[in-house]
This record gives structure tokens, sequence and C-alpha cells, in this order.
């Protein structure tokens, strides 16, 4: 990837690489470069361009040189030391690069074919500004899509905006999204156009406040023409159709003794942020750059990393994302994150032939509670919130061993085989599903005591075990104690 | 509320064929909490429609068993939705279908349920057990069959009937609302997908030792440095983006309309014999300005704890 960014820069200065018989300097030709003076948004000369393809070059995947210089990512000086660059210009260059409003970029892109027709002069892109003005009647600022439902759902369409409240809900309003457009895919440039980002803010606010010095002078254009662009947008813009559709889930909810009527909308704003922050924690964020390089290296990294695993990746439109709406083209697939319960029966689980505190449970699956236990043992001051703490780690360990206890009788019809088996009896009577056993289970008592002592056996040299050496000596009262404990759980342990 | 009675109603080990996956824009895997107290509520209108005028109250649900129908490759890193095309088109080509995620599900419904005599029950009971062979959808899917129904009593602070009740739903996992997690980072200045994401990404942290050696740890959030628990994103009810009125193409014209979207909260699933209340699984429907929720009243009363009300402050003046 970083050899893709010298071979893209070899490829802009081809011709003066030929030129000239001895190296080529890079760093003097970047450093020129990204600290030319640039009085508008308008690229003016070839070093522009030049400047435009150094910057939106993708060095990793969907992320642009740009980009990795604005986010501090340790790629973007890679990419520059393996040009040959002193770390001092370095600094100087990511610098300039991080100072280049972001609008320069996604405007030359847009504009390309505009800007390139004329030589300084901005009439084409006048011109097409005018006409983005005007197609944008056939589209709809909405804030939830329908076509998300069923493609054919060209209503309802609602912009809303909600209020934030610490509620604990994901729902509008309570998270920063972008703004979703419907369109006739053929005119997706309007949307691009509206989200473009003038000091943060984005075109159709502006459009919307009827901003007009602001939107003229970004586009060297005369306040009469902008006059006309901000009529024909709000025409346009704003038409909510509140209709609903019969491919639209609508549900009953009870409301007292009467119910209302839902028809369920995505939020697209809301399900695109989603896959874009999960996207920048799993793959693009330096930390997680920095974090998978040194674990696989096995260096020590202050920062550490996150991951986002199990997740379902869907998308809308198939083919043709642009049928669905402005955002969708823009992501094209989004995720869902998973919501599944545990599995109680699992497929490398097997049923224990002599011992079932040997065979199926260790210790240092519950090598967390144990940890903490040790701390709680240290401390020099004993109250009851500490004795309490203490007990709920005994717990999660019996919990452990019931969640495992299900497990195995989950497989024991198929797995156990009485002639081959070397369990004890109680063992038996506890996770045979055969049915004199399970009488068994149900009626008498003695062999389950013998299951509490060997439950609390293993609580109590667990401990031991885990810590070695630096294991604190419990006397006979805490195994009493444990004992308690696992006693309370005697029927869920039946 | 020591020695508050309820009754109760247990529906043990629902197969659900092809139930609905896709419980909101956000999450696929077991259906939304919506769905469940839905099927409830059919049921109860379908039994009022049979002259047994039971009332179901409050309902959980307890999961023994899911079979999600997602694939993932070998080198993969997601998984994508195993979809149907069914049926075929005239040329015996595939027909186009927006991808619905499916699951089959092994599940039991604990019923909180009044207005019956004790003589009524078996009536119920038959009614119930007739309703879910003839006709009853749940969660979007068909019903393949389950165990018999029956009733208890569980009087609220007798450990005896909390513990027969555990026994009934063994081994599964009830599902439980986490709101107050999400409360509690959102207080803090976090943004909703951000505070639902950090409980479920895995933190990966690494420690040097004395000798320079280093180990690497992966763990997810703890809550005051406990595990958390099996912590899920639900659809716990909608949120409503519009006034309420009339809109064309609404399925009954004499109801309120609103749009709505579905709205996402954590929830826990938690083996049953761990709970200590009957009510620490059951849910109920509560509407409250544009919220229509499912939820717990444990949630409740912790929210009410943390935001009290301003006449109860001024009282203590």
């Amino acid at each position: 990837m970083v050899d893709d960014f010298k071979k893209h820069i070899d490829k802009l200065i081809k011709r003066k690489l030929k030129d000239k018989k001895y190296e080529f300097d890079y760093s003097s030709w970047l450093i020129t470069l990204v600290e030319q003076e640039m009085e508008a948004i308008h690229p003016q000369s070839e070093f522009h361009w030049e400047l435009f393809e150094v910057l939106s070059f993708d060095v990793l995947y969907k992320q642009s040189f740009k980009s990795l210089c604005d986010s501090g990512h340790p790629v973007a000086r890679e990419s520059l030391e393996k040009l040959g660059i002193n770390d001092s210009e370095i600094n100087l260059i990511i610098n300039s690069v991080e100072s280049v409003d972001n609008l320069f970029i996604e405007y030359c892109e847009l504009f390309k074919d505009e800007l390139l027709n004329k030589d300084n002069s901005l009439n084409e892109v006048h011109k097409k500004i005018t006409e983005l003005s005007l197609d944008c009647s056939q589209g709809t600022i909405i804030s939830h899509s329908p076509k998300m439902t069923n493609p054919s759902c060209k209503y309802p369409r609602l912009n809303i905006t909600a209020s934030n409240s610490p509620d604990g809900f994901v729902r509008s309003g309570n998270s920063p999204v972008d703004f979703d457009m419907h369109i006739n895919a053929t005119k997706l440039k309007v949307f691009k156009f509206l989200s473009l980002k003038i000091n943060g803010i984005s075109l159709l606010e502006l459009i919307n406040d009827k901003n007009i010095n602001v939107i003229s002078s970004v586009f060297l254009a005369n306040e009469r023409l902008v006059n006309d662009w901000v009529l024909n947008f709000n025409s346009g813009l704003n038409e909510q159709d509140l209709r609903t559709h019969f491919a639209i889930k609508q549900i009953y909810f009870p409301v007292e003794k009467d119910y209302h009527q839902l028809s369920i909308l995505s939020p697209s704003g809301l399900v695109f942020s989603l896959k874009n922050k999960i996207d920048h924690i799993n793959d693009r964020s330096k930390e997680a750059y920095l974090g998978k390089k040194a674990r696989k290296e096995n260096q020590y990294v202050i920062s550490g990393f996150s991951t986002i695993v199990n997740l379902t990746v869907t998308r809308h439109g198939g083919d043709h994302p642009k049928n669905i709406s402005g955002l969708n083209n823009k992501y094209q697939s989004y995720y869902l994150l998973s919501s599944s319960p545990p599995a109680i029966k699992t497929r490398d689980l097997h049923f224990p032939r002599t011992d079932f505190f040997v065979q199926t449970v260790n210790y240092f699956q519950c090598k967390h509670a144990f940890h903490q236990l040790h701390t709680l043992y240290s401390r020099d001051d004993n109250n009851m919130h500490i004795r309490a703490e203490r007990d709920e780690y005994y717990q999660s360990v019996v919990d452990h061993i019931i969640e495992k206890m299900w497990q195995v009788r989950s497989v024991a019809l198929e797995q156990y085989i009485p002639t081959a088996s070397q369990l004890s009896t109680a063992q038996k009577t506890w996770l045979c599903q055969q049915d004199e056993g399970k009488v068994l289970r149900e009626t008498a008592d003695d062999w389950l005591d013998e299951i509490i002592q060997s439950v609390s056996t293993f609580v109590f040299h667990g401990y031991e075990k885990i810590l070695g050496k630096k294991a604190i000596k419990l006397g006979y009262a805490e195994h009493k104690h444990m004992q308690q404990i696992v006693i309370k759980n005697k029927e869920a342990l039946r | 509320m020591i020695g508050e009675v309820k009754k109760l109603l247990i529906i043990p080990h629902i197969n659900v064929h092809n139930a609905n996956a896709l419980s909101s824009p956000y999450t696929i895997g077991f259906p939304a909490m919506t769905a469940w107290l839905g099927a409830v509520h059919a049921l109860q209108r379908q039994l009022n429609a049979h002259d047994i005028p039971v009332v179901f109250s409050a309902a959980g649900v307890v999961s023994h068993d899911m079979d999600l129908q997602t694939y993932k490759g070998e080198n993969d890193f997601v998984r994508s939705i195993v979809g149907t095309g069914n049926p075929l088109d005239k040329t015996g080509a595939r027909s186009a279908f927006i991808e619905e995620a499916r699951c089959h599900l092994d599940v039991s419904l604990v019923i909180q349920f009044d207005n019956i005599t004790i003589d009524e029950r078996d009536n119920l009971l038959d009614a119930v057990s007739h309703l879910l062979h003839a006709k009853m959808k749940m969660a979007g899917g068909d019903i393949r069959d389950f165990q018999p129904p029956f009733c208890i009593n569980s009087e609220e602070g007798v450990t005896e009937d909390l513990i027969k009740l555990q026994r009934a739903l063994m081994p599964g996992y009830a599902l439980i609302e986490r709101r107050d997690l999400m409360i509690d980072a959102m207080e803090n200045g976090a943004d909703a997908l951000d505070a639902l994401i950090d409980y479920l990404a895995i933190h990966h942290q690494c420690d040097k030792d004395e000798d320079g050696k280093v180990t690497w740890s992966s763990s997810r959030k703890t809550l005051n440095n406990k595990p958390a628990g099996w912590i899920v994103p639900i659809a716990t009810g909608f949120h409503g983006i519009s006034e309420q009125g009339k809109a064309k193409n609404q399925r009954d014209p004499d109801t309120p309309h609103r749009f709505a979207e579905s709205i996402v909260t954590l929830g826990e699933f938690k083996m049953p014999h761990r709970i200590k209340s009957i009510e620490d699984i059951l849910w109920r429907y509560h509407q409250e300005g544009d919220l229509y929720l499912c939820q717990q009243a444990a949630q409740v009363a912790k929210a009410k704890k943390r935001d009290p009300e301003p006449h109860s402050i001024e009282s203590e003046f």
C-alpha cells in the first residue's frame, strides 16, 4: 500500500523524472506543493491539480493521504519515509497537509469535468450548480429511508429532528448523523453537492439558512446567481410526503385501552453512522493499526485497541445501491450487531469419562474471579461490602459450574456410554439424562451432598492453584463459608 | 411488595421455525422484545374472542437454543445472511428478494395473567394449546411444537415458589433489560451509538512486566471491575417521529397513526437461577410521550432513583 503511494507520485511527475538526470528530490517537490498559497478552493494551476492528486490518493483502503495526515495515522509518515524524506521535513509536510481545507478535495472531485474543461473560468461550474439546483426538485431530504424497507416505496419522505436526552436508547436525536436524500439515481450529484462542508457546516444548512454571502464567496459567484440557486434548492428540498405505504410495516402498539398504529421506518443516518464507527474502530483508527501490528510482533503499546466481532453485513439495492438513497450509495453496505443468546449446546463439548471437575471445568476458566478474590483477601480492611463482594465472586465460580453442568447434560444422551464411563455414582446421577437417573436426581438428596462438597473443594483449591505461591492460606472457616454459598445453590445444582 | 401472589402461565420449549431475526436496523439475532409481548398480546386477544376473559399483564422470555441462519466463509471476518428466494420465477430462476434474516428458536414464555379463577385454569390451558397448534405465529415464525403449558402461583419473597419456577425454566437464558448501562454512559457524555458499541467491543490491552515481557489480554467492558454479563443490543420498542394523526394508506383508518423507528438498548441474557425475583424477567408495555416501550420494573425503579421528582427534593428542606 505504501509503495503504491510512491508509484502514484512517480506517475504524476513522470515527465519531470525523465527530464532530470539526477535523482528526483521528492522532498522539495512535495514541500512546494503543499505549501503553496491558495486564495480560493478552485484549482488555478497544474500545481493545484497535482496537490489534489496527491492528497486524494487512497494510501489505505478508503483512506486518502489527506485523511491519514488529519488523523495522525502512522501510515502517512511511513509512506513519506519510503520516499526518502527526513523527519523534520515529514513533520513540515504533514502539518501543511493538515491545514489544507477538505472542501478543496471534495470540490475538485465533484466538479473535475467542469473545472478541467475551461482554464481559469468558473462559468462551467456555475452552470453545473444551476443545473443541480434545478435537478433538486426531483429529490427530497430525508432522515428515514422507506426504500430500506422495500425499494418500491417511494414515500413516505420524512426529515425529522429529535431532541437529545440521556434516556439510554439508540434513536434519532441521541447521536449526530448525516442527512440522507431520495433522488433519481442519475441526479445523485445533488446529494454530493449538498454534503460539501464549509467550515464544518454542510451546504444544505447554509442553503436552508439562506447564507448567501458565504456561498458566493466560496464559489466566487455573484449574489444574484447565488440567490437563484438558494431559491431553486429550497423549492425542491423540503417537500415532505406523509403518506404511508402498503409495503411499510404498520404495527399496532397497545396504549392504555386503545392502540396506536406505527409505520416503522429505518433511520438511515444512524444505520450508516454505526457502520462508520465500527469501520473506524476495527480497521481505520491509528489505534487499530498500531495495536494489531504490536500484538503480531508482541511489542508493547500504550493505547491498546478494540475490535467488534460477530458482525453480519447486509446491503440494500443489490447492484444498484444508488436507487435506494444518497447515504446508501455512499456507504453501499452496513453492519448488523449480533444479539444472540449464549449457546448451551456447543460442538466442542465432551461428556466427562472419569471426573467432571477435572475433565470439564478447570480452574483457569475462573481465573478472573480468583484473581479478584486474591485482591480482596489481601486488603487490610474487612467490612460488609468487601464480604458481599467476596461472596459474589464465589457465586460467579458456582455459576460457571452450573452453566457447564447444563452444557454437559445437553450432550449426555448422545455421548454417555455406561460401559465405558468411570464417573462416580453421584456424578452419574448429576449429569446423565437417562430416565432412572433423572428420577433419582429429583427424589434423593445424598448424591447432591457429594456434589456440593466437590464444588466447594473446587472453589477452595482453584484459588490456591491459580495464585500459586502468592496465594494466602485459607482456613477451615473460609472453606466452611464457601460451602454455605454452594449450599444456597443446592436446587440450581440439582 | 412482599406477599403479592403472581399467577403465571408457563409455555415451555416453544420451537419456532423461521422467526424474524432482523429485530431492528442495527441488530441481528434474537427477535425483538416487542415481538414477544406482541405474541402474548395476540394470544390474549384470541382467548378473549373465545370467551375466556384472561388478561396477560406481563411476559418474560427464556431462550434455550437459537440457530441463526447466517453464513461465514472460511476467511471472512463478517457473516452474511442466508436468504431464500422462494418461489422461483416462471423461468426457474431465483426471484429478486430483500434479505430477511431468519432463526430457529427454542424458547419458553412466562406470562403473568389475571381475571381467571382456579376452576377456569384447565379451560385456559386447553384453549392456549389449541390456539398455539392452530393458527398462532410467533416473532413472524411458525410454531412447530411446544411442551404442555401449565400454571403456577408465585408469591413474591417466597423462595420455594421462585425455585420451582427457576427449575422449570432451566437450562436457558432469560432476557433482561440493561438500559442502566446505556444511561450511565450517556450521562457521562457518550453518544448513544458509542455507548452501545463500547459494551459490545472487545478491548485489547497489553502489560509489560519488570523483565520487559509483554502480555496481551482481551476483555469486554467491565462494570465496577466485574464482568457485565452476556450483554447484547436488543430492540425494546419504538420512537414516534411524527405527530399522531392520520396518514394516507394506513391499515386501519380509525386508529391514530404515527411514523416511528425501532429503538435499541442493551440487554443481558442471564440464567434464571441467578434471578432474585420473578419480576426480574417480566416485561410490560409502556407508553410515554414519543416512546413506545417494552420495559422492566427494575429499570423503572432505577430511573426513578436516578432522577428524583422535584417535590421529593423540596420535601427535604
